[in-house]
């Protein structure tokens, strides 16, 4: 059995403000191929337990692996080398460049030949149905349309986790499926996927769904397939 | 996307955002540009001159000093001319005359004889068809001073004329001499000389002879014996005339050159020269200060950006590159674009100066350019100012915690 593409062990974390502890001996796994799910009510810490997920922060107690790779002993340049090759990350707010066009966009954090990361930034936006649209300024497009381009770049290096904060919050109804769509596509090609959502429409393609409260993951359950889906 | 094309495409929404300081570094650096332009190129063509003109390889040698007095003969000469960097020592002396044509019109004012040298006359500004205006005299060709005393001598020219002079009977008494000569040639006398605006030039066997016969002795006892009241240095270039100056000196002989008077810079050259100079310090510390507000300002505007790219797998090294190429790109804009408004500037006083002197120098023909080492440093220092002052900040903004970049 291979290794889970995410193993929290433990994680702990406190703020110096008021020391205030927000996560406290989090343990999570997440194999290739699963999709979970994390909810939990706003302040409770999960767009913190994604930033140590993600290695943008590191926790303060409990260990972080990504790939079987205990993090604890990264420096910064193994850290950022990591984040750029085994995961991907998708935002609330897409979080694209809006002066770069939307090829540009996805190719920026690609690792390896250039002309390569082109030609599969170009393969992508056209299955996401953007063939049209490579070389608009992403300034220009619509909300739906940047969230699929921020999904195609968390993608463009074949990341083994794919960790998305709120990805369907503010879109309507089309264009979260389309997200989602391409979510439960990256989890078929054997990617782990974890998204942190206040949205149910994230509970259709999820494997599992857990429940962050109090700094603690409190349900861990796994999600029924509704029936026809 | 490459990181150069990703920061030139930051550089450009950069300067976009900071238009007015790319303005004021641009218009300073076309400042810095003119007047490095126009002072270079009237110092080099100052220096031209002075290497060009002959009148400042020769260093005079008086036969009467303050405190001594020295007989100039043809030992002396020889002596002189045995020294190092020498390359001639010719004798110099004036006789006066006076003219008149061969139809008996008398040419108002004297003219002193003056022996015609290869270095440091006068220009030549009419001489006869087919003749070269640099070639030496006969003995019975003279130049004339295109105006005499507020008369046009250009009717002489290629006229023969009687010179009158004095041959001296005894020390205080003479009677007239002639000689026949062919006005070959006019000079301008408006040009300042050691010979004075009234020298008739003459070939030197002629000026010997006509000053012998005033001294009541022959062309060959004058230079054995009686000597000249100066003799005329040349030296190999313009360099070795100091130290010529100084040999003579020491060996006690009365020596002077004009060398010295004409090599500073006019005080309004020197004027704008200061100029250029604050205004490439101003630009320097402009850019310095661009670099440290605008990199500060990446700081407080960029955080999301840079934790963007640190999610994105940017080491902090690569993101200091990436803001420290937009910065030195947004400061080699405004570079070019300063040295573009200097070029404008130039051709514009080039347009304006046309044909003429401007503060007192010629200029030389084409762009008035400084020299392409000076103008490719003058177009960087705001890319190189801009960096230095941006350091700091940049550095800061590399080490941002992603987390909280992100979180703002």
């Amino acid at each position: 059995m291979s290794a889970p593409a995410l193993d929290l062990d433990g994680v702990t974390k406190a703020f110096d403000r008021g020391g205030r502890t927000v996560l406290r001996g989090v343990r999570l796994e997440v194999r290739p191929g699963e999709i979970v799910w994390l909810r939990g009510r706003s302040g409770t810490g999960k767009s913190t337990l994604l930033t140590i997920a993600g290695l943008l922060t590191r926790p303060d107690g409990g260990t972080v692996r990504i790939g079987g790779t205990d993090t604890r002993g990264l420096g910064e340049r193994e850290l950022a080398m990591t984040r750029a090759t085994r995961l991907g990350f998708v935002f609330q707010q897409h979080n694209l460049f809006g002066h770069l066009t939307a090829i540009e966009n996805v190719v920026l954090p690609a690792v390896g030949p250039r002309a390569g990361a082109r030609r599969r930034a170009a393969d992508m936006l056209a299955g996401l149905g953007l063939a049209g649209r490579t070389n608009a300024a992403a300034r220009n497009l619509s909300g739906g349309e940047r969230q699929r381009i921020a999904v195609a770049r968390a993608l463009i290096n074949d990341p083994a986790l794919l960790i998305a904060d709120e990805p369907v919050s503010g879109l309507d109804l089309e264009s979260a499926g389309q997200v989602l769509e391409q979510f439960r596509g990256a989890a078929a090609q054997g990617r782990a996927v974890l998204i942190a959502s206040h949205d149910d429409v994230a509970g259709r393609i999820a494997d599992r769904v857990v429940v962050l409260s109090d700094g603690r993951l409190t349900a861990d359950t796994p999600v029924a397939t509704p029936e026809g889906a | 996307m490459n990181d150069l094309r990703f920061s030139l495409r930051n550089a450009r929404v950069l300067g976009a955002r900071n238009r007015s300081y790319g303005f004021f570094i641009a218009v300073t650096m076309a400042v810095a540009l003119l007047s490095a332009g126009i002072v270079g190129n009237a110092t080099t063509s100052a220096g031209t001159a002075t290497r060009e003109s002959s009148m400042m390889r020769t260093v005079e040698v008086d036969s009467t000093g303050a405190t001594t007095t020295v007989v100039l003969n043809q030992a002396k000469i020889d002596e002189i001319r045995a020294m190092p960097g020498v390359v001639s020592v010719l004798p110099w002396m004036q006789s006066g005359t006076s003219l008149e044509t061969e139809t008996g019109e008398q040419v108002a004012g004297a003219l002193w004889a003056t022996p015609r040298m290869p270095v440091g006359q006068p220009p030549v500004v009419a001489v006869l068809p087919g003749r070269d205006a640099d070639a030496a005299l006969a003995d019975d060709e003279v130049l004339l001073p295109g105006r005499l005393a507020g008369a046009d001598l250009s009717g002489l020219l290629g006229r023969r004329i009687r010179v009158e002079y004095t041959r001296a009977l005894t020390a205080e008494s003479g009677e007239a001499a002639y000689r026949k000569a062919l006005v070959v040639g006019l000079y301008d006398e408006a040009i300042g000389g050691r010979d004075g605006p009234s020298a008739m030039y003459v070939s030197e066997r002629a000026a010997v002879a006509m000053a012998a016969a005033g001294r009541q002795v022959t062309p060959d006892a004058l230079a054995a014996r009686v000597g000249f009241p100066k003799v005329i240095v040349e030296v190999a270039d313009a360099g070795q005339v100091e130290p010529v100056q100084r040999r003579l000196a020491a060996e006690g002989y009365n020596a002077s050159s004009v060398q010295s008077q004409l090599t500073a810079l006019p005080p309004l050259l020197g004027l704008l020269r200061l100029v250029g100079q604050v205004m490439t310090g101003l630009v320097v510390l402009l850019c310095a200060g661009a670099g440290l507000s605008i990199g500060a300002g990446l700081v407080r505007s960029r955080r999301r950006d840079i934790g963007l790219l640190k999610a994105l797998g940017f080491a902090n090294g690569r993101i200091t590159r990436l803001l420290a190429l937009e910065l030195g790109l947004f400061g080699i804009g405004a570079g070019l674009a300063g040295g573009l408004l200097g070029v404008i500037a130039l051709v514009a006083v080039r347009m304006a100066v046309q044909g003429r002197p401007l503060l007192g120098f010629e200029l030389p023909d084409g762009l008035l350019l400084p020299p392409a080492a000076r103008f490719a440093v003058l177009v960087l220092i705001p890319a190189v100012a801009m960096l230095a002052g941006g350091v700091w900040p940049m550095l800061r903004a590399a080490r941002l915690a992603p987390d909280e970049a992100l979180r703002d």
